[in-house]
């Protein structure tokens, strides 16, 4: 009795988690909005020269562009629950971003299984205007002054993956479940 | 297609032992390198991989193939196998946390590492096989342990010298390949000096010292005495120094009685180890000032002390003649120094038996190669005839070292004693066994089963002969390999009460009627 019901539960986890992997979210970068009054970069390795990054300039800082880009990330995707947010070093902008990115602040949202988003910051000014480093500067845009550059880098995975893995996951939880049945059994 | 298989056997037999040496010896060695990263592909995986493929091909043809897979514990590395690989896929392809490469590089890594038990474990078909694989892991291991203590004392250039210096050296190989516990130890002991003069950390270096001790108490124990007359000599921090030396040792210690409870608690055990160390031969009335007086007397006729004194004298030549050299240098001298007297008085004492010396002659070559640097600095004033003369002096030491192992060493090559003991394991094990004049064998035999004598320099028959019981003691079986050793009486008795069992070469083995 407790066999089968242990075996039910376990289906019925598989199945919501297929559920989960199946629940359609954003495709591309381009499903994500720009930051309000920002002027989007057209400069080399913002475009089109790595997939899925776009970079804006603006004047908003962490405190406003996390939550700003946590809420989109969570409407554009019908998971009755948010991304997990994740902290990283800057320094890991070079790997996650793309090579030679400047950065004060990187950090991920991740919907585990399915995909993430990466956002990093770069603020070389505070908001008093005081540089944060040595050499620190505001950025020259078409005549304007602006704080901060936001760099976006989006992994979205392709459905027959996401079958793939969740296949995997069954074939290892049936694999463990019968070595530990064989091992509990002595 | 079984002479195939006997041949792919003896090749993955020699494929094993060559990774045993390669890998340790030479460590992620880069062969190919992947762009984009700073992992390669290393020669110990190209090297792996070849072996893997004979071993799928012998497991194939030999048929062993379908107990290998219904193997319980090769189907949980399966296993850790498939989930590492899905693991592997996600991350390349969903989380896209690593390159396709690298993922399937650090995977292969995993699955070549966790394979060498199911691997070595099929190529192990007999004891000598395995006694050969543990002997040259043992040799490896301190090889690498030895490099290691170099690096961190000398350059690189005077450590390889150092290294070729032992590795040429015959009585190396011959304590070696016996697994017995000289190298072990003096791996451990290298550690704990690493530990002890560049790590600052002398709970560690007691936890070596300790092991040491443990892996041959009778050529590891002084340096106990020697590093603590060190603390003394530093002057600092001698009560705290001493005290975590004392309890990084006691770590092994404990485990030692844990593991071993009844012999910890046997008070006999302990009587032994203090007459070992007071007088281990008083039984056959040798007494201490005997022998060291008949080892004195030899000391002018054994090539192997002669050729260490001289180079003992050049160290002691080099610290006088530079005293920076001595001062720089000055822990090692002073352990070495002290453990050496400590070490020389208890060969002196025994029946010279020169593997007490092992440890010793090290030493001397580890200090030797600067030593002769700063004597032909001081013969010669331009340094490049200096140099050229101590390279030549190292390359002849080398070459004659070499020359004589593979000549004159005279390393006992034979399989029989192998051959004897899994014979005894396999159709005796519940028997006693006496050992006449067979000391490798007897070593292998357990303690409680055993009746053994010895005869060596000249002495005859250290211990009691098991010939010499009464007849409803005598041992189950007796094993010699010269009936020159027996009295005409033993002989008689060996008539009358055992009967030729089986002759392993020139080793007989008698079993009891």
């Amino acid at each position: 009795m407790a066999k089968r019901a242990f075996k039910t539960v376990l289906i019925i986890l598989s199945f919501l988690l297929l559920v989960y992997m199946f629940l359609p979210g954003p495709d591309s970068i381009t499903d994500f909005p720009a930051l309000p009054d920002s002027i989007k970069s057209s400069l080399e390795g913002d475009t089109i020269q790595v997939p899925n990054v776009s970079a804006y300039f603006s004047n908003n800082y962490r405190d406003f562009v996390i939550p700003y880009y946590y809420d989109s990330y969570k409407e554009g995707t019908i998971v009755p629950f948010g991304p997990l947010r994740l902290n990283y070093p800057p320094e890991f902008a070079f790997t996650a971003i793309k090579d030679q990115t400047h950065s004060t602040y990187l950090e991920e949202f991740v919907y585990p299984l399915k995909d993430s988003l990466f956002i990093n910051g770069l603020e070389p000014v505070e908001k008093d205007g005081t540089p944060r480093y040595v050499g620190g500067g505001r950025f020259e845009m078409d005549g304007r002054f602006i704080d901060t550059k936001v760099t976006l880098r989006f992994y979205p995975s392709t459905l027959p993956v996401r079958v793939a893995v969740w296949l995997g996951i069954n074939l290892s939880v049936i694999v463990l479940f019968i070595m530990s049945k064989r091992i509990l059994s002595k | 297609m079984p002479k195939l298989t006997t041949i792919l056997e003896n090749v993955l037999f020699w494929a094993g032992v060559s990774l045993v040496l390669f890998i340790p010896l030479f460590m992620k060695f880069p062969l190919i390198k992947i762009g984009g990263s700073f992992v390669s592909v290393r020669t110990e995986d190209v090297l792996i991989l070849l072996t893997y493929l004979v071993w799928a091909g012998y497991l194939v043809l030999s048929g062993d193939i379908k107990s290998f897979l219904k193997d319980k514990l090769n189907q949980a590395f399966f296993a850790f196998f498939l989930i590492g690989a899905i693991s592997a896929f996600s991350g390349a392809f969903l989380t896209h946390t690593i390159s396709v490469n690298l993922g399937i590089l650090h995977l292969a890594r995993r699955i070549e590492i966790v394979l060498f038990l199911p691997f070595f474990a099929s190529i192990v078909k007999t004891n000598r096989r395995a006694y050969v694989l543990l002997g040259t892991l043992s040799i490896v291991i301190f090889l690498a342990c030895f490099f290691y203590f170099l690096k961190k004392t000398w350059d690189t250039r005077t450590a390889l010298i150092i290294l070729l210096l032992v590795a040429s050296f015959p009585s190396f190989y011959a304590n070696g390949r016996s697994v017995m516990g000289e190298i072990p130890g003096l791996a451990f002991i290298l550690l704990a000096l690493v530990w002890s003069f560049y790590k600052k950390n002398d709970f560690i270096a007691g936890v070596f010292l300790g092991l040491a001790v443990v892996s041959k108490p009778s050529v590891y124990a002084f340096f106990v005495p020697a590093l603590v007359l060190l603390f003394f000599l530093e002057k600092e921090k001698f009560f705290r120094k001493t005290i975590q030396l004392g309890l990084g040792a006691f770590v092994p210690f404990l485990f030692w009685a844990a593991v071993y409870p009844e012999v910890f608690s046997s008070f006999s055990v302990w009587q032994n180890l203090k007459s070992h160390f007071i007088n281990p031969y008083a039984a056959e009335a040798f007494t201490v000032i005997g022998n060291i007086q008949n080892n004195l007397a030899s000391f002018l006729y054994s090539p192997t002390l002669i050729y260490f004194s001289l180079f003992a004298a050049v160290i002691a030549l080099a610290g006088f003649l530079n005293r920076d050299f001595y001062k720089e240098n000055r822990a090692v001298f002073a352990v070495f120094g002290f453990y050496s007297l400590f070490q020389l008085f208890f060969f002196l004492k025994s029946l010279g038996y020169f593997r007490y010396l092992i440890a010793v002659q090290v030493f001397i070559f580890i200090l030797l190669v600067p030593s002769v640097g700063i004597v032909m600095e001081r013969l010669f004033s331009q340094r490049k005839y200096a140099d050229a003369l101590a390279a030549s002096f190292f390359a002849l030491i080398i070459l004659f070292q070499t020359a004589y192992l593979f000549t004159k060493a005279d390393l006992f090559y034979s399989s029989e004693i192998q051959e004897t003991f899994d014979y005894i394991q396999e159709n005796f094990s519940e028997s006693s066994v006496g050992v006449i004049n067979l000391p490798p064998l007897a070593s292998l035999v357990l303690a409680d089963k055993k009746f053994q004598t010895i005869s060596t320099y000249g002495l005859r028959d250290l211990g009691a002969n098991p010939l010499s019981f009464e007849r409803e003691k005598l041992p189950g079986i007796i094993v010699f390999d010269d009936s020159g050793f027996l009295t005409e009486e033993q002989k008689i008795k060996l008539a009358e009460f055992y009967g030729l069992n089986k002759a392993v070469g020139g080793i007989m083995i008698y079993e009891k009627r």
